[in-house]
């Protein structure tokens, strides 16, 4: 058996079966992780949504930004940008079932030693507390106030955890650290704004403040968890630490698409353009 | 006139599990032939009849057509020329759908044995649906069968739904309910009838208050689990670990109810959560017509839970308060299975199934130590009434004091 991790596929499906093919991906004996945001932008959302469900016995995913963004629209608390590409799986006749599996996913999976997790974890938790956050608005996805926390979690504030903070606010912190997150102070103030493609320790933001890609912090208490993370396509992967693994290559923007196999640590990588492989897939060490 | 072995009996036979009652049919007989036998005839208008000796039932082959709401709403038709086959279509599932002729042969023509084999719980026919009461009866027996892996058949579970939809659970009445309930509570997995009845929706219509948990988080430091939902059914089976009672379990079940009230602003902590649950147990109990002994270990654990868990904390007077409320020493039966019921809440949380409670040694000690204050050691003192009472009180004080840890 063996486990692949594939970075945010955003309605590429293409590249991520030549990649699978590549591997030959058995989905008899092997297992796909995604980090998330395997929906919009990309040609291929609905698609992309039924080829991990079909998958989802041997399938571990986490939810992104954009997986939760889809079920808010669904739920019918948000309205789709004009960039958004969701109106193929909102009409779909299999939507009910597909929604129903993709609300049931959960924010962080650990397991053989790796955490997957959609954007990261904030310097001031702990892994047993991240997961514990994480189920906490895991829950509030599944029951039957769903859709009032998919209205909720929208919104920059608050940018700093405190374990006093309750109720939604709580639950949108937790949510914004774990799938939104790129830079944030070594207290883990969270700046959503900073963007930039090469952070570093002296970077300061507009607010004056001193942030840090999340995963720079010297003193983050998941330090030595090793980490696979999305997301942030810009970096390229390029986190400089063998312990924060970044896939998020950028598929849907003309750069890569990333599967990872975690027994080798070894990345398999295909070019992009429009959401379609352009070349052989390329296999290299991380 | 053929006589066979139906439903239970053949199918825990076949299960080599133990069959508690016999149930047989008899198909081509006139009522008069039974009754000329010594049978004894159960009900008037119905083809039911007790064997004179084993006083196992004996039925004449049937069909039942559904007339109305509900699940009395039939008309039976016991006509001799009706087959075994015709009566076992009208049965639930598959597996309870199975004859064994007096010759040692199986009759099974619904593929019964199939689904044993393949530890399925399948409706037999459309028919089904003309029992609401089924839906709750399945997902009893899939408590009952869960260790050996039985599962509902997704379409059952479809079926199940759609009865549920159409609201004819709204016709049972609450007194078919609660025997459900209990006896769901009585098998060896009573949480997964929690589950079943969730996966198809009736939950939400028989016991909305336990439905509400689900989606509720609680801070992971306490409950690793964190939805409020899980760690009940995660309870529920600790309960059935420590005790046989089904009160306990029923206990077990309510316990949290007042989480799902919590306004959300306030999770993941659940402030009073206690005391707005007493009120939700209350109404659960009414609604299904719960016995007195159940209603009342359910609210006592209900509002007392979370000060047990303290009671290593608590100071001589508000365990004596703590004894009081639960009125611990007029039912120290009771007070025992509220002790048990709290501690299957205490391990009924991810990770923590083995963890030790040493509260409820400490409580039991406490109850002991109070007991041995009585009334007899004040006779002496000329104290009466009130002041004899307080007397009392204060001296169960201070050996509650005198046993707290250090």
């Amino acid at each position: 058996m063996s486990i692949y991790v594939v970075g945010d596929i955003q309605g590429c499906l293409q590249p991520l079966t030549c990649l699978l093919e590549n591997v030959h991906f058995n989905p008899d004996k092997d297992v796909l992780w995604s980090v998330g945001d395997i929906v919009n932008r990309g040609p291929e959302s609905l698609e992309s949504l039924r080829f991990l469900y079909q998958l989802r016995d041997n399938l571990v995913m986490v939810l992104g930004n954009h997986d939760l963004h889809l079920l808010a629209i669904a739920a019918g608390v948000r309205r789709p940008s004009r960039s958004d590409t969701f109106d193929e799986i909102l009409n779909a006749p299999d939507r009910q079932e597909l929604l129903e599996w993709l609300v049931q996913q959960p924010l962080i999976h650990h397991q053989h030693n790796h955490t997957l997790v959609h954007a990261g974890i904030p310097p001031q938790w702990t892994l047993t507390q991240a997961i514990g956050y994480a189920g906490e608005v895991e829950a509030a996805l599944r029951g039957a106030h769903s859709a009032e926390f998919l209205g909720a979690m929208y919104g920059n504030e608050p940018a700093l955890w405190a374990e006093n903070l309750s109720g939604m606010t709580r639950l949108r912190v937790i949510t914004n650290y774990l799938t939104r997150m790129r830079y944030c102070t070594s207290a883990g103030r969270l700046d959503l704004q900073s963007k930039g493609s090469s952070p570093a320790f002296d970077t300061v933001n507009s607010d004056n403040q001193k942030v840090d890609a999340w995963f720079n912090h010297p003193e983050r208490k998941t330090a030595t968890d090793r980490i696979l993370f999305g997301h942030w396509a810009s970096i390229a992967g390029q986190t400089n630490n063998p312990n924060a693994i970044g896939l998020d290559t950028g598929c849907v923007w003309n750069g890569t698409m990333s599967l990872y196999h975690l027994e080798s640590a070894k990345v398999t990588c295909c070019a992009c353009q429009d959401g379609m492989c352009q070349d052989q897939p390329v296999t290299a060490e991380s | 006139m053929d006589i066979y072995l139906v439903g239970g009996a053949v199918r825990d036979t076949l299960l080599n599990y133990p069959v508690v009652e016999r149930d047989w049919v008899v198909v081509g007989a006139q009522p008069d032939e039974l009754l000329r036998q010594g049978y004894l005839q159960v009900g008037k208008d119905f083809p039911v009849f007790l064997h004179p000796q084993t006083k196992d039932e004996y039925a004449l082959a049937r069909t039942e057509r559904k007339q109305g709401h509900g699940y009395t709403g039939f008309a039976v038709d016991c006509d001799p020329s009706i087959t075994l086959e015709e009566d076992l279509l009208r049965r639930d599932l598959t597996i309870n759908a199975m004859a064994l002729h007096t010759d040692g042969n199986i009759i099974d023509p619904y593929g019964g044995q199939d689904d044993l084999k393949h530890r399925v719980l399948r409706h037999v026919s459309d028919a089904y649906a003309e029992d609401p009461l089924r839906v709750l009866r399945t997902a009893r027996f899939a408590a009952r069968y869960a260790h050996l892996q039985f599962t509902v058949a997704p379409e059952t579970i479809n079926l199940m739904a759609d009865i549920v939809k159409q609201g004819e659970l709204a016709h049972l009445p609450a007194e078919r309910v609660w025997v459900e309930l209990e006896k769901a509570l009585g098998e060896r997995n009573p949480e997964v009838f929690i589950k079943v009845l969730r996966d198809c929706g009736a939950l939400e219509k028989l016991l909305p208050e336990v439905e509400a948990l689900f989606g509720v988080p609680q801070s992971a430091e306490h409950h690793p689990e964190v939805d409020t939902g899980l760690h009940i059914l995660m309870a529920i089976q600790q309960a059935v670990a420590l005790s046989a009672d089904t009160d306990v379990r029923f206990a077990v079940l309510l316990h949290d109810l007042g989480k799902g009230t919590t306004p959300q602003t306030e999770w993941p902590r659940h402030i009073a959560h206690e005391k707005r649950g007493g009120k939700l147990v209350e109404q659960v109990c009414n609604r299904l017509r719960a016995p007195r002994r159940h209603t009342e270990l359910a609210r006592t654990t209900c509002q007392y839970h979370t000060l047990c868990h303290r009671a290593l904390e608590l100071r001589g007077k508000t365990v004596l308060t703590l004894l009081n409320a639960t009125d611990a020493l007029r039912r120290p039966d009771r007070f025992e299975a509220f002790l048990l019921a709290c501690e299957a809440d205490a391990r009924g949380r991810l990770g923590l199934e083995d963890r030790d409670y040493p509260q409820a040694n400490y409580l039991r000690q406490a109850l002991a130590a109070a007991q041995d204050v009585s009334a007899k050691q004040f006779k002496e003192s000329g104290l009466t009434g009130k002041a004899m009472g307080e007397a009392i009180a204060a001296e169960r004080i201070r050996v509650l004091e005198q046993l707290r840890p250090s």
